[in-house]
């Protein structure tokens, strides 16, 4: 029985989970570094302890310190929440060792699916749809001709550790084949300790669908839909939605069996996601699994009505899955903007710093996971993702309404922050008319980086603004001290309740 | 109270025509608009124009006369200009401290590597520092051939925004 949960993670999912621990009547312990003492996830835990200095190899990324607060802190349970150890195959076995449960799958499964190669082969088995190409290392230079022809040019070749573009090369000309796979080995090699490659033939310009499943310890698993996330920059997801307006029922039917069957295949248990890359002729691929809650997790939870952390909890503990696959149906549409603390006017620069004023976005259809606040310092040390807007809205167009009129009522100041970009995203006619891939933003650069209108009228406020700050700061400032005397009700009613007194 | 007023390339006088206690009268250049302004917050003002509502943020910049300011989430990077910084500029010496000679970086971050030793000779271009902030490192070159005077910092080293790393000449 699950009671008290220590969540190894810091920002905006270490406070979305212990949301979901506080309405289970679980305890949450929260682990924090050096820059993170005044984080929010501190404070809205029931415990906190310091797991050590900024750096996350230091911290979040220390087993050690994590599982000796949770012992002290006497956590049954321990979430990893995204990035940082949450698929780390070593993990879930040392937690287990200590008697602790790891709330995820098991370490063999991460393993397995963590190596593109092995993951390839286990879908292949399993009859799942994979990119054509193969499944086996490439060893020599002949291997590299012989298997890249038979693919057929253009191929991608793939470090089988890889993720995040590394180790990752395109090849679309015969004499490119040796030049490509060396420099993909070599890359491999540095980034991850381990040359194997891989080739796949290239999608072009592909849709990235993603289906969310989620399995339990008795055999069970179902999808809850899919997520469109074809709206990237350098293979980072900006904005996602679902259902996804290239979906068909007949497809997300296939699909959806699909990626229960990927999971079947290694018995998984709790939530994870099978990507695919999906062509214009809507033929599908098994890309990757990922075995750990998502980042955009909100928009199946809006769209679905599920708690996917709760499910995440109640398997892990052994529970039955809350629901049947005959239970779950979307119901309206939803769209995930993320929030970064980076100048997309400046070449995309991070942009750390002291929030200074923040006004969060309310209203109907919007929800906003974050953990920020005015006075807060954000550290130089993590990503810079602040924080993630959610709009819900019974049809599409409304969700983009929303979510537009809830991107300019977001105020934050004291760091640059990419709101105004993803306003013109809901803006452009591509993603207004939901015909869109992966060369959505190459595509769309020019116009996302522009300015809207005319800033005449708002340039001459600014002005004006900074005229009225100056001339505070100077002293400069006729009568703003009478002003304040003669404006005061307190002070007036204090004045009358001493006379009434009297 | 007069003020020049410079936002990009573009500088405006902005003159206090009245203060009325509820609204100013303020010209910038040949336009008058009659404000509504509450500061509702240290540097945040509210200001009704014509009944249209705009929040505008003040973020102090590197001295008291230039801010960046914020609206409708576009950053403004605004200089005042007042007697002492025409004076200062009749003088040929700028007022926003913007030293070619001073390599820095916008943001606050770690320093990851620095290229040059003190008395490198530097071609335009070279990669003088690199400094790392949320998982991404930016490299900072010279803009022109010059000799590298001071090194400021040390590897490793965690610095503010626009604080002088290397002094080259």
């Amino acid at each position: 029985m699950i009671n008290k949960i220590l969540i190894a993670n810091r920002g905006e999912i270490a406070l979305r989970i212990m949301r979901s621990c506080r309405e289970m009547g679980i305890k949450s312990v929260a682990v924090f570094s050096e820059a993170d003492r005044k984080s929010k996830h501190v404070y809205y835990a029931d415990e906190a302890y310091f797991i050590g200095p900024s750096p996350s190899n230091e911290s979040y990324l220390k087993v050690d310190n994590i599982i000796e607060a949770a012992k002290k802190s006497g956590a049954d349970a321990i979430h990893p929440g995204y990035g940082f150890l949450s698929e780390n195959a070593a993990f879930p076995d040392r937690c287990k060792a200590e008697g602790i449960i790891f709330i995820g799958p098991t370490s063999e499964v991460i393993s397995v699916m963590g190596d593109k190669i092995s993951a390839r082969k286990k879908m292949i088995d399993s009859g799942v749809l994979v990119v054509p190409g193969t499944k086996e290392d490439i060893k020599s230079d002949e291997d590299a001709l012989r298997i890249v022809k038979m693919v057929g040019l253009p191929v991608m070749i793939k470090a089988s550790a890889g993720g995040g573009g590394k180790g990752m090369r395109l090849v679309r000309h015969e004499k490119d084949i040796i030049s490509g796979v060396r420099a993909a080995k070599s890359e491999a090699l540095a980034a991850f300790g381990d040359d194997a490659v891989y080739v796949e033939k290239l999608v072009e310009n592909p849709h990235h669908i993603e289906f969310q499943i989620v399995g339990d310890s008795h055999g069970n698993v179902v999808h809850l839909f899919e997520r469109e996330c074809s709206v990237q920059r350098r293979h980072q997801k900006v904005v996602e939605e679902s259902p996804s307006p290239l979906m068909t029922p007949e497809l997300r039917e296939k699909m959806g069996t699909m990626a229960v069957t990927a999971a079947k295949a290694v018995n998984y248990v709790g939530a994870g996601t099978i990507e695919f890359l999906v062509d214009d002729e809507l033929n599908y691929y098994f890309l990757e699994m990922n075995t750990r809650l998502q980042v955009e997790h909100p928009i199946t939870e809006i769209v679905v009505g599920v708690d996917l952390v709760k499910a995440q909890i109640i398997v892990a503990d052994g529970g039955y899955l809350p629901w049947n696959q005959q239970d779950l149906l979307q119901r309206g549409h939803a769209i995930e903007t993320r929030i970064y603390a980076e100048d997309p006017f400046n070449n995309f620069m991070p942009s750390p710093g002291i929030i200074k004023h923040i006004t969060e976005p309310l209203g109907p259809g919007i929800r906003h996971d974050g953990y920020i606040y005015a006075g807060y310092e954000i550290p130089i040390y993590y990503d810079p993702m602040i924080s993630k807007l959610i709009s819900w809205g019974s049809t599409r167009q409304e969700a983009i309404d929303r979510m537009k009129r809830a991107l300019f009522n977001y105020k934050l100041s004291g760091v640059r922050t990419n709101i105004r970009y993803l306003h013109r995203i809901m803006e452009s006619e591509d993603f207004a008319s939901g015909n869109y891939n992966t060369g959505f933003i190459e595509k769309n650069a020019d116009f996302l980086l522009a300015d809207a209108e005319n800033y005449k009228e708002l340039e001459d406020l600014v002005m004006i603004a900074s005229f009225l700050y100056f001339r505070k700061q100077t002293g400069n400032n006729d009568n703003q001290h009478k002003e304040e005397c003669t404006q005061s009700n307190w002070n007036n009613y204090a004045k009358q309740i001493g006379v009434n007194r009297l | 109270m007069k003020l020049d007023i410079k936002i990009n390339e573009r500088i405006a006088t902005v003159e206090m025509i009245e203060n009325t206690g509820k609204t100013f009268k303020i010209k910038v250049d040949d336009q008058i608009y009659e404000v509504d302004s509450k500061e509702v917050k240290d540097g945040v003002f509210s200001i009704l124009n014509d009944n249209k509502s705009y929040l505008i943020d003040i973020i102090s910049g590197s001295s008291n006369k230039n801010f960046e300011v914020v609206a409708w989430n576009k950053v403004f990077p605004v200089d005042i200009i007042d007697a002492e910084a025409k004076y200062l500029m009749s003088r040929g010496q700028g007022t926003t401290g913007d030293d070619e000679n001073v390599i820095s970086s916008p943001m606050p971050g770690k320093i990851v590597k620095i290229m040059v030793k003190k008395g490198d000779v530097l071609k335009a271009g070279d990669t003088v520092i690199v400094v790392s902030a949320m998982k991404m490192e930016s490299e900072y070159k010279v803009k022109q051939d010059s000799t590298v005077q001071d090194i400021l910092v040390s590897e490793g080293d965690t610095i503010e925004g626009h604080q002088p790393l290397v002094i080259v000449e």
